[in-house]
């Protein structure tokens, strides 16, 4: 990254930071019994820090971090060495990023990796060698995520009871969302339970064999999801029998009988399908690691810059384009020189490709262009 | 009900003893060592000891008619056992009393069933001809049981109950009540001398019967230091150096349950920059209840360890869920087995 470009975001984190330090901690549960932790722009992270009062924060942010974290866990004593911490709870997250999920929508970008080639092609042109894929992130793709969270807020809602006023939802600041549960007795868990949840969501080590009842939430999963499975299935004639047999049921209790025929062994191919199609592919890290830490809410994304964005779940329904655009904090416009930028939405505003030229931008996305190596240069709009 | 709680209640402590009820029962009756160790409680001791004993033996011995000694049985046998400070045995101790009420619990009907849950602290129900526990209390247990088989999403799930048989929930709520029977042993801080006797003459009758792995042993038959559990470890480690009291305490209380003897521990102690034998002496043969009150002092658990501020969990401490130390050493000897 050039260097006036790293001068000129961290001027723009600055001034935000020196602004909203306080909206971060207020927005944060308990924040003086949690680990705090600071990315730099330098990728040094600084951990194990405690904030007692507000102005401690400040003495973090005279350099603005790339990153601001907190711990899931409340501890006893947040700087001590991880094994002497004492958690006393932790808050379940679940994390849904575009990465874990199928099908997403996302642009490709390429680049070449023996020449400067940034482009639309698979294949450079000037080196004819194949070139990296570079996924941009869009008002698609936060479509895609919001499909998936709410089948994630249906299936806690039903099967662990999880009230709706009782999530804390956010967007992540690039690729999806947290969804933050902060009460008991879910923050009781511990990591056994926090894996079977993962488990149960991920549909992970599923035997169809095993399962109890017509009615064991295995059964109902699949039920619920049978439209879904006969969409992303791409039944073909050469398809398994079996996965044929269980799209075409009539019943839960013909379900039950097809499912129990499915040998982990013999019908792998089915139960993936299965699993990826009827579970939901949430970040099993977060939702299992006691330690983890995750980005503090209204603080920047150290990639796109947007906010992590408190949301309702009827800020769901007004789309991608809301999401994206709730998230800006950086609204001015900027003059940037873009290699290459595929035709994209942000904010719900619809840009044409751009290749190798000038272009007036939204900050926020001339800052995500720069952070993915696609543009450099950014240039104030004087008058 | 036949075994109802409110009409029956020492019924009921007698079958479950390890249960809020017990305890308070056992409170209540104001069971004193001077009753239990007097002339009136001779049963409950002879008992008590049968108890321990048969558990050297892994025999079962016959059901125990009178709830009032079945009641106080419980207790005082926990604490021989605890005074015998083998971790084996202890576990013996705790499965062989959870297995007699997932017995009884086999045979009993819904109320009973229900509010031994609610007094374990469980959230169960009964509806429509099943039973149903909150999931996140099914979660805390089935972490013990068998893994592939215990699964979430085999069971039915609505609105944050899993709803299972009876056969799987008593399988459940044995998991719980080991729970309970394990606070109540590792709680026991001072064992009362007439229970160290009992123990001590165990010890004597039955001491190559003890269960032990040999592997671990020192020349002697103890466990090796390098198999402690890293408090001890590092209590152990640091004698030289001088440890504050709560220090020297914890670590002459488990080294006496190793068996080590008193000149033993004190020969350990020499080392420390301030030794002086008289001194060193009292406290030691305090500790083990060979003076002043005449109450031994048992191993503490990782609770009071903790709260001392020397506990330095390892993988061990964490896989197994320690709650004391002698827990660890079976842990370490369970991961050496391949187990």
């Amino acid at each position: 990254m050039l260097e006036s470009d790293k001068e000129y975001i961290l001027e723009l984190y600055r001034a935000y930071y020196d602004s909203h330090y306080k909206t971060i901690l207020d927005a944060t549960p308990k924040y003086e019994s949690r680990e705090w932790a600071f990315l730099t722009f330098d990728n040094t992270m600084i951990r194990h820090r405690k904030i007692s009062q507000p102005a401690e924060m400040l003495e973090y942010l005279l350099e603005p971090p790339k990153g601001i974290y907190y711990s899931l866990s409340i501890y006893e004593d947040p700087t001590a060495e991880m094994q002497d911490k004492g958690r006393i709870t932790t808050d379940l997250v679940f994390d849904l990023d575009a990465d874990h999920i199928l099908g997403v929508r996302a642009r490709k970008v390429f680049r070449c990796r023996e020449c400067d080639y940034i482009g639309p092609d698979e294949t450079c042109p000037r080196c004819d060698l194949d070139a990296k894929p570079i996924f941009v992130i869009d008002d698609y793709t936060i479509e895609d995520v919001i499909n998936e969270l709410h089948r994630l807020v249906k299936r806690i809602e039903n099967y662990f009871d999880v009230r709706r006023e009782s999530i804390r939802l956010f967007f992540s600041g690039l690729r999806g969302f947290h969804l933050h549960i902060e009460e008991k007795p879910y923050i009781d868990l511990d990591d056994v339970g926090r894996i079977e949840i993962k488990d149960f969501l991920t549909l992970e080590g599923i035997d169809f064999s095993k399962v109890r009842a017509v009615d064991a939430a295995a059964v109902s999963i699949v039920w619920e999801e049978l439209g879904r499975l006969a969409s992303k299935a791409n039944l073909t004639d050469t398809s398994p029998p079996i996965l044929k047999d269980i799209l075409n049921v009539d019943s839960k209790e013909t379900l039950y009988q097809t499912l129990k025929k499915l040998d982990p062994n013999s019908s792998q191919h089915v139960l993936k399908v299965i699993k990826q199609v009827c579970g939901i592919h949430v970040d099993p890290a977060v939702v299992t690691d006691l330690s983890r830490l995750i980005r503090a809410p209204f603080s920047l994304h150290g990639k796109s810059s947007l906010q992590k964005a408190p949301l309702s779940l009827e800020d769901l329904d007004r789309g991608g384009g809301y999401v994206v655009a709730k998230s800006m904090v950086f609204i001015g416009r900027v003059e940037v020189s873009v290699k290459y930028m595929p035709s994209l939405t942000w904010g719900g505003v619809e840009y044409p490709e751009i290749i190798d030229g000038k272009a007036v931008l939204p900050e926020s996305l001339a800052i995500y262009l720069v952070n993915t190596g696609l543009a450099s240069g950014l240039k104030p709009i004087l008058g | 009900m036949e075994w109802d709680p409110i009409e029956h209640p020492l019924k009921w402590a007698g079958r479950y003893p390890y249960t809020q009820l017990g305890k308070s029962l056992f409170r209540e009756l104001e069971i004193g060592i001077e009753e239990i160790f007097g002339g009136e409680g001779s049963a409950i001791v002879e008992a008590a000891k049968q108890e321990v004993i048969s558990l050297i033996d892994k025999e079962v011995p016959p059901p125990e008619t009178n709830e009032y000694i079945s009641l106080a049985k419980f207790y005082v046998a926990a604490m021989i056992t605890m005074a015998l400070g083998n971790s084996f045995l202890i576990s013996r101790f705790v499965e062989r009393e959870a297995s007699r009420s997932a017995r009884y619990l086999s045979k009993a009907d819904v109320d009973e069933i229900t509010f031994l849950s609610k007094d374990l602290g469980l959230n169960v129900a009964y509806e429509d001809g099943r039973f149903k526990i909150h999931f996140i209390d099914f979660l805390r247990y089935v972490g013990g049981l068998s893994h592939i088989h215990w699964k979430l999403y085999y069971f039915p799930l609505y609105r944050g109950y899993v709803y299972l048989e009876k056969r799987w929930l008593i399988r459940i709520l044995k998991e719980a009540i080991k729970e309970s029977i394990e606070e109540i042993v590792y709680g026991i801080e001072a064992i009362p001398e007439e229970v160290a006797k009992i123990a001590d003459e165990i010890r004597i009758k039955y001491g190559d019967s003890l269960p032990k792995k040999r592997e671990y042993a020192d020349r002697v038959g103890r466990v090796a230091p390098e198999h402690f559990p890293p408090c001890m470890k590092h209590l152990y480690m640091n004698i030289g150096k001088g440890l504050p009291h709560p220090g020297r305490f914890t670590i002459v209380a488990f080294l006496s349950s190793l068996g080590y003897t008193v000149e033993e521990i004190l020969d350990l102690f020499r080392v420390t920059p301030d030794f002086n034998e008289k001194i060193t002496r009292y406290q030691i043969e305090h500790i083990l209840g060979l003076r002043g009150g005449k109450t031994r002092y048992s191993t503490p658990s990782c609770r009071k360890i903790k709260s001392f501020g020397f506990c330095f969990p390892d993988q061990i401490c964490k896989k197994y869920r320690v709650k004391h130390p002698f827990q660890y050493l079976k842990g370490v000897m369970k991961k050496d087995a391949g187990e």
